[in-house]
């Protein structure tokens, strides 16, 4: 009898701690989770809004996202609540987010740099913006919004976007057809037209992965093939790139900065660039692929989640940070898609610039204008998204230039990782 | 009744322990099946995951990695602890090697798998030994490293069973078999591995049950995408998790554990048969 009661008690303890393991909702978030608006509510992440309210994910604290914000709440005389959501984290943002939108929840909008979006657009995560928002021509700079088009859907918007650029202090020694762009074969062929010339200098330490990296994106379509899933990159054409590059690698110089360079890397995200008092972009050349296309490169992404329960107002809102107001707000560090208001920027930049001293009066802005919308209208490329692709090719790449592997081994090696992760 | 009420008593006492097993892992598997069935929009399928997730080259390369492990791995893992153990067993002033062996069972697994990067990556101890710049765990000897983690970690355990099987085997049978005129080497076979075999049936088990165990520390070595070699059934599903690709990830859980089950089925069976020792 005592022994009954006791089991019968020990049991009814332990169902009711079972029960206890109760029915409130997790929140997606949870680490590091700040709310930078003025309608602070940390936990609102379950997608329960009304029509007139919107929350924004955001990888760290974004100034152009809060202006926007104000702006619009006040363009619509705060009818509508808009809550930015920030985490701190790189890591666990991308798990957190990725989760929660494939768990059908998260923000109505997400910043979407850091994330791998192709995979979130495989399974229908994302909205397709193409037929929702409206892209008047002549408005954008159209090529870099169509570069981003992934399997005919528009899923991200890119806000700003930066360009691969080499300034090319002598070019007589190879045919470049007065051609802006600038080839790995022009490249290569400038390293042994001049052999014993200091060779580049870039402000970011370039090193031979990081040029084989960039011309890999150049070329991505012809090693990996995203949407059917498949690679090709133990192919001859992947092994000449690394040997290429191989054979240039000892001309690399970044520390001799007395020397002046047949190559300076830089990044245009300005009409108006002033590096070691240069005026205009005459000497500027696009870095490209045989075809002449760039790269279009973006950390200004967003993307609206799928599952968004008000997916009016988040178009809406979407449409709104591409408009000029937002587009040349002094809070964007990249060149604005918007093309009256990347003009507004950097001449504001280049006065300020005159007014500073740092610059002499007399730039030709209308030239640069041109040079620089030229650029802008090859970039139908971007770079690789996918971040375990761009872990794996970079791997792969250092082995090969640390001369851990040979040219062979390093794309079989590369070719049999990229079809273990795209067939999952 | 007094039996009823014993039967009462000791269903109430199980309760628990089993409404926590059905809790979190049997009524998840069940519930697992209906996504194995559905695709992503929840219609029903059929066997139409099933049938991709064969034809998934992914799934077939961590089948045969996590297959080509077990069938080389627990051979070397039950020999070697038994050859240990009888070397132990009969020598004296060496049972202080019992600890050394045993001592990496309770070092943490981030701790080993810390202590084999600095082995094998690119500028680890075996490179500076070799004079070159290899990361061996992204070569074909990934695999041979796998392999030797496994059993450096499992060793212990198995010695530990392989130590008590032993020390059950009659004294008398040596003793009869040496008056008989038997060799040391005919002893081993005809008296230690019989008597041994019950053990030995408990050492497959167990080193079958760790041998899945391996993906901790190959996860902390080389991460959710490793070499070929050693792609395991664990990361494919991991994978899965991780894109909450939630139809492979159960499809691949249900064909796992079935193929877990037919195993053991099988063991059990053997065993029964065979009824070694008795």
């Amino acid at each position: 009898m005592k022994k009954s009661l006791i089991a019968l008690l020990f049991s009814a303890f332990t169902l009711v701690t079972f029960s206890g393991c109760g029915t409130q909702e997790t929140h997606a978030g949870g680490l590091n989770i700040t709310s930078s608006n003025t309608n602070i509510n940390n936990t609102n992440i379950s997608n329960t809004n009304v029509s007139n309210e919107l929350t924004i994910a955001s990888l760290r604290h974004d100034p152009l996202l809060e202006d926007a914000i104000r702006r619009f709440e006040a363009l619509h005389d705060d009818r509508y609540t808009i809550e930015l959501v920030v985490y701190d984290d790189f890591t666990s943002y991308s798990q957190i987010i990725t989760t929660a939108i494939m768990s059908g929840r998260g923000e109505d909008i997400i910043s979407a740099s850091h994330l791998t979006w192709q995979r979130l657009a495989d399974v229908n995560m994302l909205l397709d913006l193409n037929n929702k928002m409206s892209f008047e021509p002549g408005i954008y700079y159209q090529s870099v919004l169509d570069a981003f088009i992934y399997n005919g859907g528009r899923y991200v918007l890119p806000l700003g976007f930066r360009i691969d650029a080499f300034r090319l202090n002598n070019v007589s020694a190879i045919d470049m057809q007065n051609r802006r762009y600038f080839t790995l074969d022009d490249m290569i062929a400038l390293a042994h037209a001049y052999p014993d010339e200091c060779f580049i200098h870039s402000p970011m330490g370039i090193n031979e992965t990081t040029i084989a990296h960039r011309f890999f994106e150049l070329n991505f379509d012809e090693f990996i093939d995203l949407p059917n899933r498949t690679a090709n990159v133990d192919s001859e054409k992947f092994i000449n790139l690394l040997t290429d590059v191989q054979s240039i690698g000892d001309r690399l110089v970044s520390s001799d900065w007395t020397r002046i360079p047949l190559i300076q890397e830089t990044m245009l995200h300005n009409i108006v660039m002033h590096v070691d008092g240069i005026e205009d972009y005459s000497d500027f050349h696009l870095m490209t692929n045989a075809r002449g296309e760039g790269v279009a490169r973006s950390n200004m992404l967003m993307a609206i989640n799928a599952s968004t329960q008000n997916p009016e107002l988040a178009t809406r809102f979407m449409q709104f940070l591409i408009s000029e107001e937002v587009q040349s707000s002094p809070e964007m560090f990249a060149t604005p898609v918007n093309r009256n208001a990347a003009q507004i920027v950097s001449r504001g930049t280049l006065e300020g610039s005159i007014a500073l001293g740092f610059v002499p009066e007399g730039i030709d802005f209308d030239t640069n204008l041109a040079v620089f919308n030229a650029f802008a209208d090859r970039l139908t490329r971007i770079g690789i998204s996918d971040l375990f692709i761009s872990d794996f090719v970079i791997a792969e790449m250092n082995r090969f230039f640390n001369g851990e592997v040979t040219a062979q081994q390093a794309a079989s090696n590369l070719q049999a990782r990229l079809t273990t992760y795209l067939n999952e | 009744m007094s039996s009823i009420r014993k039967n009462i008593t000791a269903f109430l006492f199980i309760v628990p322990g089993f409404a926590g097993v059905a809790l979190f892992y049997v009524i998840p598997f069940i519930m697992s099946l209906s996504y194995a069935t559905t695709d992503r929009s929840g219609n029903f399928v059929g066997i139409a995951n099933f049938i991709n997730l064969f034809e998934s080259e992914a799934f077939r390369l961590a089948s045969w990695n996590t297959f080509r492990f077990m069938i080389i791995a627990i051979p070397i893992n039950i020999i070697i602890p038994l050859f240990i153990a009888c070397l132990l067993f009969n020598m004296q002033g060496l049972k202080w090697l019992k600890t050394v062996f045993m001592s990496p069972l309770v070092i943490p697994t981030a701790s080993i798998a810390f202590f084999f990067q600095s082995l094998f990556m690119s500028n680890g101890l075996l490179s500076r030994l070799l004079n070159n710049n290899v990361d061996w765990l992204q070569t074909d000897h990934a695999f041979s490293i796998a392999v030797g983690l496994y059993v450096w970690k499992n060793l212990g355990f198995n010695l530990v069973l392989a130590l008590a099987a032993r020390a059950n085997i009659p004294k008398d049978y040596y003793e009869w078999a040496t008056v008989e005129g038997m060799g040391e080497i005919r002893m081993f076979f005809k008296i230690t591995v019989i008597y041994l075999i019950p053990g030995l049936f408990i050492m497959f088990v167990m080193s079958f049950i760790n041998s899945f165990r391996i993906y901790r520390e190959l996860y902390m070595l080389a991460g959710n995408y490793p070499h070929q070699s050693i792609y395991m059934l664990q990361h494919y599903m991991n994978n899965q998790f991780l894109w909450l690709n939630r139809q492979n990830l159960t499809t691949s859980a249900f064909i796992t554990t079935l193929a877990i089950s037919a195993f053991m089925v099988i063991f059990f069976i053997i065993d029964k048969k065979t009824e070694f020792g008795e």
